[in-house]
């Protein structure tokens, strides 16, 4: 196939895939301007009055602040047994690692649905707790910490056991090597591990649903809405969501781009160094 | 007695593997001290037996009389410069330096006055703010010395430092180590696979083979007094004639060879009928028939080194004799083919036991 | 070990393992157990009726029964699906990441990665809800049809052949996924060395050519692990169904949940254990086929 045909055919494909992708989005965002009782486009009729109303919706403030609750309690569980599991296979010396690392990514691999109603059967029938809010977060936490694992697992991969050392060598006790090394470096990652987990529980549906009993939870509340007929409030709450995940990813971008800067800066001032160096034939004093 | 460190019957092993077998040895205080050998020969564990990130399997190692066994790394009055430097990356050249100093909650004003003393010593004044990702090569691996220097230790143990650096830069960072080891006076003990390096910086040399220290002593001792064939070979140029003892006098030896008889040192006591090599170095062959040990052979090549020209005469059976004459009015040129005599003082030559060579 | 109690401290080692092991039994373990325990026992209600106490396969029992199809029609109707939307997702996503990994200039990846990613940061309700919009009566699609003379289609209603799913929750499945069918072959392809591709266009290979003997064959790991995740997720789809299958095309996870609604928990564990040996078995076949490795899948 001739080249130009091919870029063709190729902006073409994507083009339509992206419009397939964001197009429903935006077309379910524009609805909520729409003034009718029932979200449509037809008899377009700018208003604002949809968001006045989800505004004012108890029982979506309701399912906000548990999806709150939950995340918190998530973010408390899942970083730190992500940090142990990735401190464990990095930098332990132990036997059976892969085991350990199969078991603890298991929850990955396993169905959302599954993943809830086995908490659920495990602390509400087994146990006899009441199934609530902090039951769902158990069961998200279970996959949650599995990512944060990943990440932090990247991270420490690319980690120079050569500076913990060097730490010790210097005097640092463990603890003072593991607060004043470690986690300094893992920090990014703990960024967006944190990020991640908050981001992956706020917007869960299957498991929490499954675990989380009778109690509400924002996404629960949408689909509930949803599934019993709704008005163009619920389009108005998508389209804050949408708006606020674009800003967040937006502020992301600037963000990376702006350490990369940092980054290049400071390559070239080594580079710099490096040239005077090899003119003096000895170290740079400047 | 004082701050020495004495190592007893160190022996360490992995499994089945043997690193580190009979290690007797004492290093003075103050000493700049080298352990040279080939990778794998143990230097490394021995230096990180020393700071404490190995245990010894057996044996024991004293510093100034206490025993180090059991003591953690953090807890060593020992200081360790890795190999890759291992420079805090996220933290500025004066945060590096008091690292050490922090962790034991020395107070901030302090820290700041040893700061400005350390980059005095180490010649970069005014860095003290910049982070190391804009650094050099040579300035991080002073600032690697610095940082070490800062906690004060008794031993300070340095993991091939200079092998990073290019060839110019080396040999001035060379001198600049010995020179603040002069002026600190902390023991330095320092790993090598570099000869020249080794050889040019200690007070005292090990050479290492395979675990084991095949020679201790002065350079000087090491370079000419070779006690055995691996320290002969690995050690700078050698030519090694492969040799058989046929009669011994006091500390001398006559061997019967491929190129005649001659006489040398017998430093191993060899007697008559032993499989020998003798050995003898390049430089001092010499081209007139001053001396009584003569060999003759055809030119087969010659290099133009700059400062001196080496020739290489055809031995059968092994490698090529190398004669090196240095480049000055006293040169004589020979061309390819050339039949050439060249002599060499008994005191030159040293006669050790055949199968202990260093790998090729 | 005893390098690492000196390197981390009794505490720091009695921390992580702790930790650990609490994770690994009390989040993962135990409840899979207590899962499996509860799918091979019969309900307290069967149990009154007559049904044995103890072990036994009771909870399954529906899944055979010769009088009633329903639940294996509905089994296999998600079953198929499933495998023709994960294929589909692999034919449509391929491209896309190959283009991602490959041909997008640095500006323009990070803006397409971007517009990749936030429609998966909203949630899969909403995502659902919009194509339902979208695609009902009095939605965009019937609407733009009907000017040109077509329609209304009615997209809940329209059976898929073969597969008995109709064609709302097939499009709304396979846009639920996408990102976690493009991402692990973006992760793979890209770290193909571009040279390779060059050197073989330079000798003349068509794009054919390349993609199946030099890039396919690299981004293996990927495929898998991204076909594996797609199955894994439409399979176990639950809100997505819900909201776009109509009256015609009830999903596995339905069925769970009715057993959930009638309070039978062994019921709904028994079939939640069914879709998960399913997907086991799907994850082992496909790790053999494609000869990778637990490690593969998850890098992505």
């Amino acid at each position: 196939m001739p080249d130009r045909l091919l870029t063709l055919f190729t902006r073409l494909y994507l083009g339509v895939f992206f419009l397939y992708l964001l197009f429903p989005l935006g077309y379910m965002m524009l609805l909520a301007f729409n003034n009718s009782r029932i979200p449509t486009h037809r008899n377009f009729d700018p208003t604002l009055r949809w968001f006045g109303e989800a505004w004012s919706n108890n029982r979506m403030w309701d399912g906000v602040e548990n999806s709150l609750w939950i995340a918190a309690l998530v973010l408390l569980i899942a970083i730190p047994l992500g940090l142990a599991g990735a401190v464990f296979l990095t930098r332990f010396k132990a036997p059976g690692k892969t085991a350990v690392y199969a078991i603890l990514i298991s929850p990955i691999l396993a169905p959302g649905i599954v993943l809830g109603i086995s908490s659920f059967i495990f602390w509400s029938q087994q146990l006899g707790f009441r199934a609530g809010w902090w039951t769902a977060a158990l069961a998200q936490s279970s996959f949650i910490a599995a990512y944060c694992m990943l990440i932090f697992l990247a991270r420490l991969q690319r980690f120079d056991p050569a500076l913990e050392e060097a730490a010790l060598d210097l005097g640092a006790s463990p603890r003072q090597v593991f607060l004043r090394i470690t986690v300094p470096y893992m920090r990014p990652a703990l960024l967006s591990a944190a990020a991640l987990a908050f981001l992956q529980s706020f917007e869960n549906y299957t498991t929490t649903y499954f675990s989380i009993g009778a109690q509400s939870t924002f996404t629960i509340f949408i689909a509930n809405s949803v599934r019993q007929g709704v008005t163009p409030a619920v389009n108005a709450v998508a389209f804050v969501i949408v708006m606020a995940t674009v800003l967040v990813a937006a502020g992301y971008e600037i963000a990376r781009r702006r350490g990369e800067r940092r980054r290049e800066r400071a390559r070239r001032a080594a580079i710099a160094a490096e040239m005077q160096e090899e003119l003096l034939g000895k170290p740079a004093a400047v | 007695m004082s701050n020495d460190l004495e190592f007893t019957d160190v022996v360490k092993r992995f499994g089945d593997f043997t690193a580190v077998r009979d290690l007797n040895l004492t290093i003075r205080e103050g000493e700049f001290f080298s352990f040279l050998g080939p990778s794998g020969c143990g230097k490394t564990t021995i230096l990180r037996m020393v700071s404490g990130f190995i245990e010894p399997t057996d044996g024991d190692i004293r510093l100034g009389g206490r025993s180090l066994r059991g003591v953690g790394p953090n807890k060593r009055p020992t200081a360790l410069i890795f190999q890759n430097l291992a420079l805090f990356p996220l933290m500025t050249v004066a945060e590096n330096i008091t690292f050490g100093l922090s962790v034991r909650g020395v107070p901030k004003s302090e820290q700041a006055a040893l700061v400005r003393r350390m980059l005095d010593l180490i010649a970069l004044p005014g860095l003290a703010e910049r982070r190391i990702d804009e650094l050099s090569g040579g300035q991080k691996q002073r600032i690697a010395i610095a940082r070490a220097l800062a906690v004060e230790p008794q031993v300070l143990l340095l993991d091939e430092p200079l092998s990073a650096l290019d060839l110019k830069l080396r040999q001035h960072m060379r001198a600049e180590l010995r020179a603040i080891q002069r002026r600190t006076g902390v023991t330095f003990i320092y790993i090598t696979h570099d000869q020249g390096e080794a050889l040019a910086m200690s007070d005292r040399v090990a050479v290492m083979s395979q675990g084991r220290i095949e020679q201790c002593g002065l350079s000087a001792e090491i370079y000419d007094r070779p006690t055995t064939a691996f320290v002969a070979s690995f050690v700078g140029e050698n030519n090694a004639i492969r040799a058989r003892v046929v009669e011994t006098r006091g500390g001398e030896a006559a061997v019967e060879t491929g190129f005649g008889r001659f006489t040398g040192h017998n430093p191993r006591g060899l007697a008559a009928g032993d499989e020998a090599i003798l050995f003898v170095r390049p430089e001092k062959l010499k081209l007139a028939a001053d001396h009584p040990n003569c060999l003759t052979a055809r030119v087969t090549g010659r290099v133009f080194e700059g400062t001196s020209v080496d020739l290489h005469l055809d031995h059968p059976g092994g490698r090529p004799i190398m004669v090196r004459l240095p480049n000055d009015d006293t040169l004589i040129d020979a061309a390819e083919g050339q039949a050439l005599s060249a002599s060499f003082a008994t005191s030159a030559a040293t006669i050790l036991p055949a199968g202990e060579m260093a790998r090729d | 070990m005893t390098e690492t109690i000196q390197r981390f401290g009794y505490v720091g080692v009695t921390l992580v393992i702790g930790s650990l092991v609490a994770w690994a039994l009390l989040l993962i373990l135990i409840p899979h157990l207590m899962l499996i325990d509860y799918a091979l026992h019969a309900s307290p209600g069967a149990i009154s009726r007559g049904a044995p106490t103890g072990w036994t396969f009771h909870s399954f029992l529906p899944l055979f029964d010769p009088d009633d199809n329903q639940l294996r029609s509905t089994l296999a109707r998600t079953l198929a699906t499933t495998a023709a939307i994960t294929l589909l997702c692999l034919i449509v996503c391929y491209p896309i990441a190959y283009y991602l990994a490959k041909v997008a200039t640095r500006g323009w990846l990070s803006l397409l990665m971007l517009a990749l990613l936030v429609p998966f940061w909203v949630n899969e309700v909403l995502r659902a809800y919009a194509w339902r919009s979208l695609l009902s009566r009095n939605g965009l699609i019937n609407e733009a049809a009907a000017h040109v003379g077509l329609g209304p289609f009615e997209f809940f209603n329209w059976q898929i052949p073969l597969i008995d799913a109709n064609i709302a929750l097939f499009v709304g499945l396979v846009y639920a996924y996408v990102l976690f069918m493009v991402f692990p072959i973006f992760n793979a392809i890209e770290s193909l060395d571009r040279n390779q591709i060059e050197a073989a266009r330079d000798l003349g290979a068509s794009w054919w050519t390349i993609h199946r003997r030099i890039v396919i064959p690299h981004a293996k790991p990927g495929i898998a692990s991204g076909c594996i995740v797609t199955f894994m997720l439409v399979a176990g789809s639950f809100i997505v169904p819900v909201l776009l299958g109509g009256r015609s095309s009830f999903w596995f996870t339905q069925a769970i949940e009715s057993q959930f609604s009638v309070l039978n928990w062994n019921g709904g564990s028994a079939y939640a254990l069914l879709l998960e040996l399913i997907c086991l078995v799907f994850i082992v076949v496909m790790m053999r086929v494609f000869g990778v490795t637990l490690r593969d899948i998850t890098r992505s």
